[in-house]
Formats: C-alpha cells, structure tokens, sequence
C-alpha cells in the first residue's frame, strides 16, 4: 500500500487487539471513578464582598442559595450568572448542570 | 445478498475470523452504547424529550465542522485552525448583529444588517482562509499540518484585535439582535414540550448538501481519489492541486457556516468562542470511520460518530463528571478509535 | 549427498483474498545436496520461501527440519534454528564493517557487556579462511564489492552454523571468476551436509550446480527430479506450461499512417537525452535497455508528468505540449505506469471508481452531478473488454489478482479514447497466464488502430509482442531494429555499449 501515516509501524494487530480491549476496560474505569468522585463545583464571586464558601454538588441537585456576603458601604442586590449583570440566579429552580461561577452584584450607598 | 453468499462460502476458521474482525471493528460502538443504556439507566431523566433535544440540537451544531473537517483528513490530512475560524466567524457574525439598542454595541452606529449579507460575510471569511490553507498545501506541498498550525494561530490573533476595536475593549460580544437569534434558535416545531431549534433543520440541509457532494459530484469522486493514491490521481488526469485547495476552501465554508449558527446559539462570544472545537470535530470523523490513511469516510459515519460523541458527554454530565475531567474520557476515547482505524489499515496488508 | 530428507515442506498452501498464491506445495531438500526451485515470476518460489521463513503465515501445511516439525514466527528465529537466507537485495548495515555485520545482535562479549573486537576478528577470520574468502574483516561494507558483500553473507550464515542456505538470485551481479568462487563455497558447504536451496532463472548455472530441480508453475508443484534428468528445453516448458511458440499471440495488425512523432526529446540531468523516433497507427513500438537507460523517463516525458528540457512531440503532425497529465489525456494520451500499486491502482477503492476516475466528465447530467446509469456501463464494457474476472463492479481492486488489477488499469484508459497507448512493464509481477492475456490485449488494440508503446526489461516480450523495437542507452536511442529480425544478443549489446 503507498505511504500513510501507518507506514512503517512496526505494531502487530495482536498488540492492537489488547490495546484496544484494554483501552475499553480504561474508559469504563475512568467513568465509574469520575462518577463516583464527580461533581459540579459552583463558585460564588463576591467581587470585593465576603468570602462565600463554593457548593460541590452532584447532577440535578438544587444550588442552595447562601447568606448574602457583605461589603463595606454597599448593599447587596443578588447573585447573577454572569459579569454584565443580565440575568439574576433563580434560587427556587437553579439546579447544579455544570460547573459555574456566579457573581454578586452590588450597589454603592450613597 | 453477496455478503450471506460470502459468508456460506466460507470455511469455519474464516468465520471465526470474519467474526472476530467484526466485533473489535465494532467495539466502540457497543461500548458507547452500551454506556448510553447504563447511563439511562442510572439517571432516567438522561433520554427524556428535553434532554433528547439537547442531545439533537448539540449534535447538529457540531455536524457542520465535522464535515468540513472530515474532508481533510480524507486527503489524509488535518486541519487545526478549524476552531479559531468559527471563533472569528463567530465573532464577526455577533459584532455585526448586535441589537439596535445595546448599551455595549461594538458598532454603535451600524445599522441592522441583514442577516443573509451578514452569513455570506460568514462564509467568505470562512471559505477564503480555507482557501488559503489549501494554496498553501498544494503549491509549496507543505504537510497540512503545519499550514493549518500556522493558520490557526494567525486567525486568533486576528480575532483578539478585532475585539478591540469599535467599542468593544476584548469583552464577549453578546445582546444579539432578536431577529437574528430567533432565526437560528427559535423554532417552529416541537417535540412534546421541548421546540427544536431551528438551526438544527439548516443543519440537516447542509449535510445532504455535502453528501451530494461527496457522492454524486466529479469533485467528490476526485477528493477520494487524492486520498486514496495521490500519485496515481495525478497520473490519472486529476488536478490533484485544484482538488487539495477546494477541499479546505469548502471545510472553510463549513467552519463559517458553523460560526454563524455558533453566534446566535452561544449568545455571548468572545476570543476563547472556538477553542478546540476541531479536536471534537476530528474525534468525531474518526470514531465515524474517517480514516487517517485516507480516501475512506462516509458522510453518514461522521454523523453518527457526531452523535454518539453528543451523547456520551451529556451523559458523563448526567454522571456528574465536569467538564475538565470529561477531557480524560475523551482522550481515551480518542486513543482506542485511532487504534481501531490503525488495526483495520494493518490488517489488509 | 545422502538420501536423508534435511528440509520437508509439506502440502504447504497460502492464499491472499483472490488470490491462491500456493497450492499444495511439497518440497524435499536432502542433506548435502544443492535443490534448484525454479518458476516464472509469480510462480509462487518467493511465497514458498516466505512461508518457510516465517514472514507469511502458511494457511495449511507442515515444515520440518531434521524430522521435527517447526513454525519460524520471523527470519531471526529461522536463523537461530540453522535456516539462513541470503537475499538478492542483501539488508546489510552498509555503514558498519564486516565483523559487526556478521554479529550483529550476539556480538562475542568479556567481561558481560563489553565487546570483544579481538574474539570477533579471530571468529570470522576463522570461517573465511574456512571458505577461502580473502576479505578483511575490519573492511567497511560500502566500501566493497557486491560480491565480497554476497560472500559476507553467507559467511554469516555459516556462523550460524546454518544446515539450510537459501540463495535466492545468487550471480545475478556476479563476474564469471565470482560465480566460480561462488560455486566452490556451494561445494564446500554442500560436502559438509548443509542443503541449499538455490533460486535463479540462469539455467546453464543451475544444470552445473544442481543436483535436484523443482519446478513450479502458477502457485502449485509441477515436479521434482533429479537435474540429470532435465534439459533447458524441458524446464522451460514445465515453467511455462506450453510450447514456447505459443507463447504470445500472432500479430497482424494492420500498421498505417505516422501517428506519433518525437523529435529530439531531452530532459533534466539527460536522463532523456535527445530522443527522437516515430510510432504508427496499428504498430507496437517496444522500449529495451537496461536499467536507468531512460525508457521509463521518455514515456513520461511524453505524457508530462516529467518536466521537458527540450524536444517536440507531434500528434498526427500537429505540435502538442503536453504540460501535464490531463493536458496529455485531453491530447489522447495514456500512460500505464510501471509501478501499479503505488501510482496505478486507487488500493481502496472499487473496480468502477478505478476504472472510470480518468473519464469522470463524461457522466457529469443535470446540474453537473454523476449519472450513475452510464457509469455502469462503461465499467461493464471495460470488464468484458478486457475480460476482467471479478464478482462485481463494486468489488475493491485491492481483492483481485495483479493481473486482473493491470486490465482494470488497462480498460481505464480505454475509456479516455485515446491515440497513443503507453504501456510501463505491463506484465510485471503477473503470473505466466495473465501475461498471455494482456499480450493479446495490446495486439487487439493494435489492430483497432492504436498506436503502442510498450517499456519491457523481457526481451522476449519484446520480440515476441512488437513490430520494432527502440534500444536506449544511457539515455540515448541507440539503435531501432526490427523485432522479427533481430534477436536478443543483438538488443543485449546494443543496450549494453553505453551504459
């Protein structure tokens, strides 16, 4: 056959064979042990608030919603998804799909 | 018919080989899904209508770039900048497809264009880098490789300073025009409760598109015959340079088309939009039976190995695997389709 | 020599998907005996060996050595157990000298791990004194002749105090006072009981040396005897498997006008140095010479996919460039190239996308995609046309036989219609039946009025097949004879003045 990519290795099919049953045998493992050991972590971004301790948390699980942090001359508004602000964490359905970061958003008292 | 001939005509060790070659060919397969039914199992909400949706509509997203990249590798290459240009696309698509009103519009002054202008935009960004991927294998016979390697890099660099200009100082381009986005994502079917987005039926469009290509067309024939032998293509009468530099330029297209739809589905898009987007891609061809050696793959290979990449990775969600980890599975799984297509390569020799 | 069986290979048979390259094979070497294996190319001598050494598995059959039975899984192994085989291309490290050659892979150690440079000169001093080979060992390979290299070899092969030696092309780049030396060491070898199984298509050498003949024929045993008991005349009839007139069809075709004309053809480096010669309609034009005369380089000249450095080639009188392989075909130009598998077959592919990949245009319907209907058709023409013999269109071209694979080729530039017909070593590693097929092919193209070019090393190809024949040398046309009045000493020293 012309030159590819497999030309000139030197691996004997048997060897494949064994590499590949083997290779299974690892996925699966890895699964289970992922599985097993797995889960989302959701991180709580005071930006300059108090520290909020993150949630590790398995599929499907509701995200507790945790005291609100404080921050010198600000009051706290709630926790959103994302940095701009656009949409604010619904704590009654908000329920751990992936790992995430949510942030709090403030406003500085007059 | 001729394959229940063959087998009668076989003797019993050619069975017992015939069977064997049939299993570890297929073993991925099966363990994928087999996989599937435990996950079900495990967590029955995994193939339920709204989850099934996902499944579909993810899988469809990825669909365009698979088939794009799967003609690389046909010509027994690759491409790496697959990602960075939806990512550019991507970009470009949303920036010039923000809503009027947007606080944070990177055009202020732009009007609202209209969307069809804005997708051939898409794909002659698309198609002309691809274009130039396959000038430069095909004139300077460079190794895919280290074009692609160099073209992805040069695209992301592009993309970071055009985030910079107009209004936008490298935030994610997001408040996309409602017009826009519900082309893409909205739907007008559903499946029980759950709509199925749009972009999924574009993307069914474009794969029966590719597989008149692949299969009916004088270009098509010529792309495996390049892969197959690209000396005796050459001595055969096809321009093997013409076939190299259409088979990128037409993955360009691809990866524009995929941007465009990427745009909208994401929302919010910035330089990391893209990134390693090619690996599922290439992942998905060869578990699909695109092979490295080149001139092998079928067009419904790619979507199936599309689909069950989709499905195994929403199922390691439903497994609480998280992302970063899923890398390892996929790794591995990667490892075990290369070794399959190797041992298919070693065992006709 | 005793009637003590050394080597039994028995019933071995080896088939690859459509093709059965060994039947039933049985070979017999006694103990201090030298067994000539003879066959054409294809004949299945090199499979036998292949199978004796481990690098193909036998699909049926049983080796035994000495009365044991063995299974070499890889020549290493064969060579551990006293099986040693010197090859026509010798793998040897060229850049090492002869004592690291000899021992690779056991050099002679003090101390455990150190090399002794002192034990390896005196072991191999020790048997090329044995066999009288005057070579130093301390000589570095590249720096010698093939045949000292060749006598290397087999040094290494008694070292390994070998009881089978398998000399396959042994004097092929020998001189006459080097075969002689050959002979004495095959003597010698032979006088201590080792059986040696010699390969070569040289039939006074092996009527001299030999003391039996196995002849096959076709992947399967025709016979075994003792040599007294063949003459030249037999052995060619039993390889060939019918009278030797017979042997290529009777060309009659009707031979016309000038259709090709070449006028001072030259390319880089003179591999092709100012060529010129005409071709006719109905006329076989064969190209000899030997090796790296330039008859491959002149046809692809013509076709363009070499580049030109000067020259004109005129069709039918009119001026055509050539510039590359689709201009060429578009001229009605065909190339068979030499090498099938590496730039003649699509390996993965099937018989109808091989046969129809050069004519792709013509099936081109409603908004330019294939119709698949006539398509079909073609390939169905193509198969009967040139009587292919595969189950069906769809059946990949790397299932069937060489021979079947070159008249897929063939009937793939039938369909580009072409002119001028330009054929590389067309019967190349095909088996002897094959190759009388194809002869009568090309005559029957001949005879629909195309003009032929055919690049053999077979001279009897040549005389048999052509109407004239063109002889390079070094890159130059040396000579045009008349294939019916010439002979191949004529042609042999004609090739040979320049080279």
């Amino acid at each position: 056959m012309k030159k590819n990519i497999y030309s000139g290795t030197k691996v004997s099919v048997r060897f494949l064979d064994v590499f590949i049953i083997v290779g299974l045998f690892a996925i699966a493992t890895a699964i289970i042990y992922l599985s097993v050991t797995g889960g989302f972590d959701i991180s709580f971004d005071s930006l300059g608030g108090s520290e909020v301790a993150p949630q590790r948390l398995r599929y499907g699980e509701t995200i507790e919603e945790p005291t609100p942090p404080t921050r010198e001359g600000y009051v706290f508004l709630g926790w959103y998804e994302d940095k701009n602000f656009t949409k604010e964490v619904d704590f009654s359905s908000a329920v751990a799909t992936s790992s995430r970061t949510v942030y709090a958003c403030w406003e500085e008292i007059e | 018919m001729t394959a229940i001939r063959k087998y009668r005509e076989m003797s019993r060790t050619q069975r017992k080989e015939w069977m064997r070659e049939l299993i570890i060919n297929n073993s991925l397969y099966v363990f994928l899904i087999a996989a599937v039914v435990v996950i079900q199992f495990i967590s029955p909400n995994f193939l339920s209508g709204p989850s099934i949706v996902n499944i579909i509509s993810l899988s469809a997203a990825n669909l365009p770039i698979a088939l794009g990249i799967a003609g690389a590798i046909i010509l027994t290459g690759t491409d790496l900048s697959a990602g960075r240009i939806v990512g550019l696309v991507a970009c470009v698509s949303a920036s010039l497809l923000q809503a009027s009103g947007y606080p944070a519009k990177m055009f202020p002054n732009l009007p609202t264009m209209n969307f069809l202008l804005v997708f051939l935009i898409a794909l002659a960004i698309g198609g002309i880098i691809g274009l130039i991927n396959g000038f430069c294998t095909a004139k300077f016979n460079l190794h895919p490789f280290i074009v692609t390697l160099s073209t992805q890099l040069i695209v992301y660099g592009g993309l970071l300073m055009y985030l910079n200009i107009g209004n936008n100082n490298g935030q994610s381009i997001s408040g996309l025009d409602p017009s826009y986005t519900s082309f893409i994502t909205g739907s007008f079917i559903s499946l029980g409760s759950t709509p199925i987005p749009n972009y999924v039926w574009y993307s069914l469009v474009i794969t029966a598109i590719m597989w008149f290509v692949w299969n009916k067309t004088t270009f098509g024939k010529n792309m495996f015959a390049v892969g197959s032998n690209q000396e005796a293509a050459n001595v055969s009468g096809v321009n093997v340079k013409r076939v190299i530099v259409l088979v990128f330029g037409l993955a360009g297209i691809m990866y524009g088309i995929t941007g465009f739809i990427e745009a909208a589905r994401i929302g919010s898009n910035s330089a990391a939009t893209g990134l390693n987007y090619e690996l599922d891609a290439i992942a998905a061809a060869v578990i699909g039976g695109v092979s490295f050696v080149g001139g092998i793959g079928k067009i419904r290979g790619v979507i199936l190995g599309v689909v069950l990449l989709r499905l195994i990775f929403v199922g390691l969600t439903f497994l609480s695997i998280d992302a970063n980890m899923q890398y390892i599975i996929k790794g591995l799984i990667i490892l075990v389709a290369c070794a399959i297509d190797m041992r298919k390569y070693l065992v006709r020799k | 020599m005793t009637n003590e069986i050394l080597l039994e290979m028995k019933n071995i048979s080896k088939s690859f998907p459509g093709v059965k390259a060994l039947d039933n094979v049985s070979l017999k070497v006694r103990r201090g005996s030298v067994h000539a294996l003879m066959g054409e190319n294809g004949a299945g001598k090199s499979t036998l060996m292949k199978c004796l050494f481990g690098i193909y598995s036998k699909d049926t059959g049983k080796i035994l050595l000495d009365g044991k039975e063995v299974s070499f899984k890889n020549p290493k192994e064969a060579l551990e157990s006293g099986v040693a085989m010197v090859h026509q291309e010798l793998n040897q490290a060229l850049k090492r000298n002869v004592m690291d050659n000899i021992w690779l892979g056991r050099y002679p150690r003090s101390f455990g791990f150190v090399t002794s440079e002192k034990r390896m000169y005196k072991d191999t001093k020790k048997i090329f004194d044995e066999l009288d080979i005057k070579v130093d060992p301390r000589t570095l390979m590249s720096k010698m002749s093939v045949a000292d290299r060749q006598m290397v070899e087999i040094a290494k092969a008694v070292s390994y105090h070998s009881k089978i030696i398998v000399l396959d092309e042994p004097t092929s780049s020998l001189t006459e006072q080097e075969v002689e030396h050959l002979f004495s060491i095959i003597n010698m070898l032979r006088d201590r009981g080792c059986g040696i199984i010699y390969i070569s298509h040289k039939m006074e050498e092996i009527l001299r040396i030999s003391d039996d003949i196995t002849v096959m024929r076709d992947g399967a045993h025709i016979v075994t005897e003792p040599a007294k008991n063949f003459t030249m005349d037999r052995i060619i009839k039993l390889m060939v498997g019918r009278e030797l007139g017979a042997r290529f069809p009777e060309n009659d075709a009707k031979i016309g006008e000038v259709v090709l004309e070449v006028r001072g053809l030259s390319s880089r480096h003179n591999a092709v140095d100012d060529v010129s010669f005409k071709v006719r309609r109905g006329e076989i034009v064969g190209l000899a010479g030997l090796a790296g005369a330039g008859r491959t380089e002149v046809i692809e000249n013509i076709f363009g996919i070499s580049e030109r450095k000067a020259g004109k080639i005129f069709l039918h009188g009119r001026e055509v460039k050539n510039r590359n392989a689709r201009e060429a075909i578009k001229n009605g130009f065909a190339l068979l190239t030499e090498e099938r598998r590496s730039t003649g077959i699509f390996g993965i592919l099937d018989l109808r996308e091989n046969t129809t990949v050069s004519s792709l245009r013509k099936y081109r319907g409603l908004l330019g995609l294939i119709s698949e209907g006539k398509r079909r058709k073609d390939t169905s023409w193509a198969m009967e046309t040139m009587r292919v013999k595969a189950p069906s269109q769809r059946t990949k071209i790397r299932a069937l036989s060489g021979g079947n694979q070159q008249k897929v080729i063939l009937g793939r530039w039938l369909l580009t219609e072409p002119e001028v017909l330009m054929l590389d070593e067309p019967t190349r590693g095909i088996d002897v039946g094959a190759k009388f097929e194809i002869y009568k092919l090309i005559v029957e193209l001949a005879k629909k009025g195309k003009a032929v070019i055919m690049v053999s090393g077979e001279l009897p190809e040549l005389l048999g097949v052509c109407n004239r024949i063109c002889v390079m040398s070094g890159g130059r046309l040396v000579g045009e004879v008349d294939a019916k009045n010439t002979s191949q000493e004529e042609i042999m020293r004609l090739a040979a003045e320049n080279a």
